[in-house]
């Protein structure tokens, strides 16, 4: 039987694909728009074009005007919706509210189930992940080690527990390094699971629309932290914290036994209650920029902004977007695995306005973005060191005797 | 026959479709659906959304289906043969909302154009803005210079929704403005109906995950 355009929707998704007003307010705000200008690939465009091909292979018009659509339309579709970075600044930025960051990795799903997607480098993900637990192909055994800080002890079960996710732990290493310092800092037990537990949270098989593995991999990770007695699962990067409290509940089939907590929230909890204090005697002036699956993903905006402004001799600086309407970096979606010149110029963008701004470091929240704000500073005409926040505070952080 | 099948056979998928079981959004449990609706009200009669990311638009906008909604209540009048007395103060305030409606049409389009016209206005879009815009000037011009006698017009009326249709009162600007407001009923956007809710589940996602992540 022919599969439906609607089967993988939700009431929800529906109404929000005919809640559409094709106002183009979203076009102001998609960051692919701002280097590639190409009308064929904006939000609205593509919920247009789908509702159309739902139009045409059900309901009134396919009763009247009954047709196939072509193979072609499909692919150039399947291209548009994968160009996407799923930031969800058009979702944020969408009069009637239609939740993009939802939306796109189902219609995504949806073309993945059609045999059209995913696109390039995408399709090896899957694979990767089942064999070595990380989309990176990377082995478990150099997970932790090469950048674990020394002197810091793992419990072998407590309350809290961390997890340290795949782009951190292969390729945003310093990052990751400064979370652990700053945990240590913060003088409660925590745990961690080995190498070879700790695997992919889900979230590139998830925005790839390639679901197959996920519940497994939930699974596993969920049990694993419940039989160490895990209350709190502390995590830095982005991408995990929105897979883990969005979208970990559904592939687990009930509430977590856990709460997800963001790195940031865990340390500005423990500065609140004194446990931590910060020594800087350097001037600085820092620009924070927002992750996309933190700010409108999950909504952690302020805490970032509280840390940074309780080091001492700091000036926080703010680009013109941020907070909940921030700009992406260019890093998400899995589009930067094969749109690499659009997520170069995207994360160009952020750095000339950091440049222009003054700042003189720029300060980062999500590996992802630390990767390729670094990947986009090479031999570019505009230079700015680049930090992430837990970096930054591992540096000035002490624990309160 | 074959038209009113495939109507009703749209009307049915319709129904499926959206009939379907409500998904269960298990990080969104614990939100208290009444403040919800409560604020989410505010965004939809505000235009709040709107009012964030695009103020000069959020004017001309709001002040459109405002005085498009006064409008149309004022038009009431003439299809319901019963009307409480008080009803007189909104056919008046439609006087003036029909002013607005239609200057605001033109103000959107300039809103529009000015940020870039090719880029910001869809055929579809412009479209509906002309019909709204021409059938808004054509009823302006029936209130100040072509008079019409409304008491035919709303005989006529009385009489469709009754079965029983008399003859359409003979006036060539009536016709025009009925034929507009047809078409706009036609191409009437069906966000209408879909984008308060959308509108309220966005408000519902932002309480919930603002500054207290499960």
């Amino acid at each position: 039987m022919k599969r439906s355009f609607t089967e993988g929707l939700s009431r929800k998704e529906m109404l929000e694909i005919k809640a559409c007003t094709q106002c183009r307010e979203c076009l102001r705000y998609c960051p692919v728009q701002e280097v590639t200008g190409d009308i064929s690939i904006a939000p609205f465009e593509k919920i247009r074009q789908y509702r159309e091909f739902i139009e045409q292979t059900e309901g009134l018009k396919s009763l009247l005007l009954k047709r196939e659509i072509p193979r072609k339309v499909l692919e150039d579709f399947t291209k548009a919706v994968f160009e996407c970075t799923t930031c969800g600044a058009c979702g944020e930025a969408c009069p009637v509210g239609i939740d993009t960051q939802r939306l796109w990795p189902l219609l995504r799903r949806e073309m993945v189930l059609r045999g059209l997607g995913p696109i390039g480098s995408q399709r090896e993900l899957p694979l990767a992940v089942k064999e070595t637990g990380n989309p990176y192909n990377q082995p478990a055994s150099k997970r932790y080690k090469p950048w674990f800080p020394e002197g810091v002890e793992i419990a072998r079960s407590a309350e809290i527990a961390y997890y340290a996710g795949c782009t951190g732990a292969y390729q945003a290493r310093p990052m990751v390094r400064g979370d652990v310092i700053v945990m240590d800092a913060v003088g409660e037990p925590f745990t961690m699971l080995g190498e070879e537990e700790e695997v992919c949270c889900g979230f590139p098989l998830f925005i790839t629309g390639q679901f197959e593995l996920l519940e497994s991999l939930v699974k596993r990770l969920v049990e694993a932290y419940r039989s160490r007695g895990v209350k709190t699962l502390v995590c830095s990067c982005p991408c995990c914290v929105n897979m883990m409290v969005k979208d970990w509940p559904e592939f687990y089939g009930q509430k977590l036994p856990f709460k997800i907590v963001h790195i940031t929230q865990y340390l500005y909890s423990a500065l609140k209650k004194g446990m931590v204090v910060f020594h800087n005697e350097e001037p600085l002036r820092l620009i924070y920029h927002d992750p996309c699956y933190l700010s409108r993903g999950v909504g952690v905006i302020e805490e970032p902004r509280r840390l940074l402004r309780a080091i001492p001799e700091v000036e926080l600086l703010e680009f013109d977007r941020h907070g909940r309407l921030s700009r992406c970096c260019g890093a998400g979606g899995a589009a930067r695995k094969v749109f690499h010149e659009n997520a170069v110029a995207i994360a160009r963008l952020s750095i000339d306005e950091a440049v222009k701004k003054g700042a003189q470091r720029l300060v980062l929240s999500c590996p992802a973005c630390y990767e390729k704000v670094n990947e986009a500073m090479r031999g570019y005409k505009n230079q700015i060191p680049i930090v992430d926040i837990m970096e930054l505070i591992s540096g000035v952080i002490k624990r309160r005797r | 026959m074959v038209l009113s099948v495939a109507y009703l056979r749209g009307i049915i998928y319709v129904i499926k479709v959206f009939g379907r079981k409500k998904k269960k959004e298990l990080y969104l449990e614990g939100v208290s659906e009444k403040r919800t609706l409560l604020v989410s009200i505010c965004d939809v009669v505000l235009f709040r959304r709107l009012f964030r990311v695009n103020k000069p638009l959020w004017l001309g906008e709001w002040l459109f289906h405002l005085s498009f909604t006064v409008v149309l209540l004022s038009h009431l009048r003439l299809i319901l043969s019963v009307l409480p007395r008080w009803w007189y103060h909104v056919v008046c305030m439609g006087k003036y909302a029909g002013w607005v409606m239609t200057l605001s049409m033109v103000y959107i389009l300039l809103v529009r154009a000015s940020i870039d016209y090719r880029r910001y206005i869809t055929p579809g879009n412009l479209f509906l803005i002309l019909l709204i815009l021409f059938s808004g000037l054509s009823g302006l011009l029936m209130r100040y210079i072509f008079r019409v006698d409304i008491i035919s017009i709303k005989a006529y009326m009385l009489g469709l929704f009754a079965f029983e249709p008399a003859s359409f009162p003979a006036y060539r600007m009536l016709l025009f403005h009925y034929l507009l407001a047809l078409l706009v009923l036609i191409y009437l956007p069906s966000h209408i109906i879909t984008a308060p809710l959308t509108i309220k589940e966005a408000r519902r996602r932002q309480r919930q995950l603002t500054g207290r992540m499960p």
